[in-house]
């Protein structure tokens, strides 16, 4: 239900009652304006509630705003556009004066946020570019997401504080306190992908895109369940995600599929407009998006036990090559199957290892992998954290505040702080945080590094056997991955006309 | 044609002369229909929005209007004076002809209330308020008002 249709003018009328003047102050308005052969639009504040309610695109584009009232309208929604403020009466008396006035208005104060990042903007004649709509639909979705990272990174980083091994009860540091944090900050984390699924389609398909985009998510992170049994698809299967990329695509999918839907069934008489946005839309686009999102999985699984495989096969082709793949693969979908191959490659190769016993050649080699796996999903994050410092004025406030709590996810192993750098900009940062994590990898193997823990970041540092080699390592990695997104945020300023990159 | 406002809900030739004595029979007339109970109740609400802000018009008009929970259906009366009410309006012209709407406050009967603002927004039109002032049959100005709603 995209409302891309501008007005010269925008009013909002409200009286008390919210029956009589609100109304007269309408018609007042629409009349001068048509007189004058200028375009309107009138928002009502009246009884039956507020209708024909302006968007944030029809704000940024009216010439002037009218707000004719004496209740709330909202009006700080208009703060920084030409406006006159008046008491309800004063549009029925005098409509033309009043938008004559509104026209000469100089404005007041700054565009609202979400009126200046609304599109639409009828000023400018050009047409907006693909590139800047799919941009403007995935930073819907990360704004939205930033908030669950970090929540739930920081809740999940501080119940390592009682031991990395809390949460488990059957472990010697065991807390139930720490335990509840990390189950808190476990489910606000595992939010983020259908967030950022669910925002991106919102933003394409607006409220009844939210139901398949949230589904969407889901599914791009539980995978298409499958049996272990019989093979089959099975709801009480378990099934391989694709991370936050597939809530990329999820979102997309879902959004698109609800503006289809409309297409497609704005052929019905319109008294059946109210079950159209509450039944249909949402049901028929998350059952289509849903099938697809389940198609789409279905290879994940085999993409999955593919790249451990193949990293397997690595095992032997020295430190550059196995730090190449354990660091590309690391920071390559974070969460999805390429991901989840290293990492979990790396915890079963500790495994091995623990049960070997130190001094065997199976130890040394599964606790240095595991190293260079932890330093390369440690490296991530941090990336971002030196980026907003060395380079702050070419990050926003958001980015620079989020990039500061990366300090926190990054040294605590919390890697899912970098997707949403990550997401506004697959190319070219994704590839800077493979070559960050790569250096960190190839070094840690380089210098022979063992780590026998599998997750607690700098938390387990005491236990790391060549602790300050790792720090080099993985600072190694920071500084060259923090250098080149650096570079690319100053080129982005440049070429945005010396301004910050919303 | 819809019968929103029957003619017997027009008055013409209403001897009132204050605000007070029109708000008076309005709350009275609207007890006598069964819409509200107590006249003294509809009045303080008539009282309370004229409080608020005045409802006269221009070109001779008033629109009082009572929101309260003492009315159960909305309702529309319209009485035409045999003289003048002195009301506070926006052309500072006294008021030969009052349009008042009754209104429930439980947030109901979206469609009614839709009606009654329709009501109002006919006031906007200078053709429909010259065509009021010039009749004094009840049924001719029931049927402009009901005409008008249906547009």
């Amino acid at each position: 239900m995209a409302e891309d249709t501008t007005y010269d003018l925008i009013a909002a009328t409200g009286c008390p009652t919210g029956i009589a003047h609100t109304y007269m102050a309408k018609e007042a308005l629409e009349k001068a304006a048509a007189a004058k052969g200028l375009t309107i639009k009138v928002e009502t504040h009246g009884q039956v509630g507020i209708e024909n309610e302006v968007t944030p695109a029809q704000i940024k584009a009216a010439k002037a705003v009218i707000v004719a009232a004496d209740k709330d309208v909202q009006a700080e929604r208009f703060a920084g556009k030409p406006m006159v403020s008046v008491g309800v009466t004063a549009a029925i008396k005098d409509p033309e004066g009043l938008i004559d006035k509104a026209l000469a208005a100089k404005p007041q104060g700054e565009l609202t946020e979400e009126v200046s990042q609304a599109s639409g903007d009828a000023s400018s004649e050009e047409k907006e570019s693909v590139g800047h709509i799919i941009y403007k639909h995935l930073m819907n979705g990360v704004s939205h997401m930033l908030v669950f990272v970090v929540a739930g990174g920081v809740l999940t980083a501080v119940s390592f504080l009682w031991g990395i091994t809390s949460f488990d009860s059957t472990a010697t540091d065991y807390n139930s306190f720490a335990a509840m944090l990390k189950i808190i900050g476990g489910i606000a984390m595992n939010l983020m992908v259908p967030v950022l699924a669910a925002y991106i389609a919102e933003s394409i398909g607006k409220r009844p895109a939210l139901v398949p985009g949230f589904v969407a998510g889901m599914i791009a992170i539980t995978g298409l369940p499958v049996s272990p049994t019989t093979g089959l698809i099975d709801a009480g299967g378990t099934g391989v995600g694709f991370g936050f990329l597939g809530g990329i695509v999820g979102g997309f999918v879902a959004g698109y599929m609800v503006v289809g839907l409309e297409k497609l069934l704005s052929g019905m008489p319109k008294n059946l407009d109210g079950l159209k946005a509450i039944f249909l839309y949402p049901l028929l686009s998350t059952l289509v998006t849903g099938l697809i999102m389940l198609g789409i999985s279905g290879p994940m699984a085999a993409i999955n036990t593919g790249m451990m495989s193949f990293l397997e096969g690595l095992e032997a082709s020295g430190p550059i090559v196995l730090g190449l793949a354990i660091g590309c693969m690391c920071a390559f979908d974070m969460g999805g199957p390429v991901n989840k191959a290293a990492y979990v490659t790396g915890t079963a190769l500790l495994t091995e290892a623990l049960q070997a016993g130190i001094g065997t050649e199976t130890y040394s080699f599964g606790t240095n992998f595991m190293a260079a796996v932890s330093a390369a999903c440690i490296v991530p994050p941090l990336i971002t954290s030196f980026a907003v410092i060395v380079g702050k004025k070419y990050f926003s406030k958001e980015d620079h505040d989020a990039g500061i709590v990366n300090i926190v996810l990054g040294c605590t192993h919390i890697t899912e702080g970098a997707i949403p750098f990550m997401t506004k900009n697959i190319w070219p940062v994704m590839p800077i945080m493979m070559c960050g994590s790569s250096i960190a990898a190839i070094l840690t193997i380089f210098f022979g590094v063992h780590d026998p823990a599998p997750h607690g970041g700098f938390l387990v540092l005491p236990v790391v056997d060549g602790w300050y080699l790792w720090l080099l390592a993985i600072f190694a990695g920071v500084l060259v991955g923090g250098i080149l997104y650096v570079i690319f945020k100053r080129n982005e300023y440049h070429k945005n006309g010396d301004k910050v990159v919303e | 044609m819809s019968e929103f406002v029957p003619a017997s809900h027009v008055y013409v030739d209403n001897p009132a002369t204050t605000v007070d004595e029109v708000l008076r029979f309005l709350s009275q007339t609207a007890v006598s229909y069964g819409v509200a109970n107590v006249a003294d109740k509809v009045f303080e609400a008539f009282k309370a929005r004229e409080a608020e802000g005045t409802t006269g018009m221009m070109g001779g008009f008033a629109i009082p209007h009572a929101k309260t929970a003492e009315v159960s259906t909305p309702t529309v009366i319209v009485v035409k004076f045999a003289g003048a009410v002195e009301w506070a309006t926006m052309d500072s012209k006294p008021v030969s002809c009052a349009i008042a709407l009754l209104i429930p406050d439980d947030g109901t009967q979206t469609e009614q209330l839709r009606l009654l603002s329709k009501v109002a927004v006919l006031l906007m039109d200078a053709d429909f308020r010259e065509k009021v002032l010039a009749s004094s049959d009840p049924q001719e100005i029931a049927g402009l008002i009901n005409s008008g709603l249906e547009s």
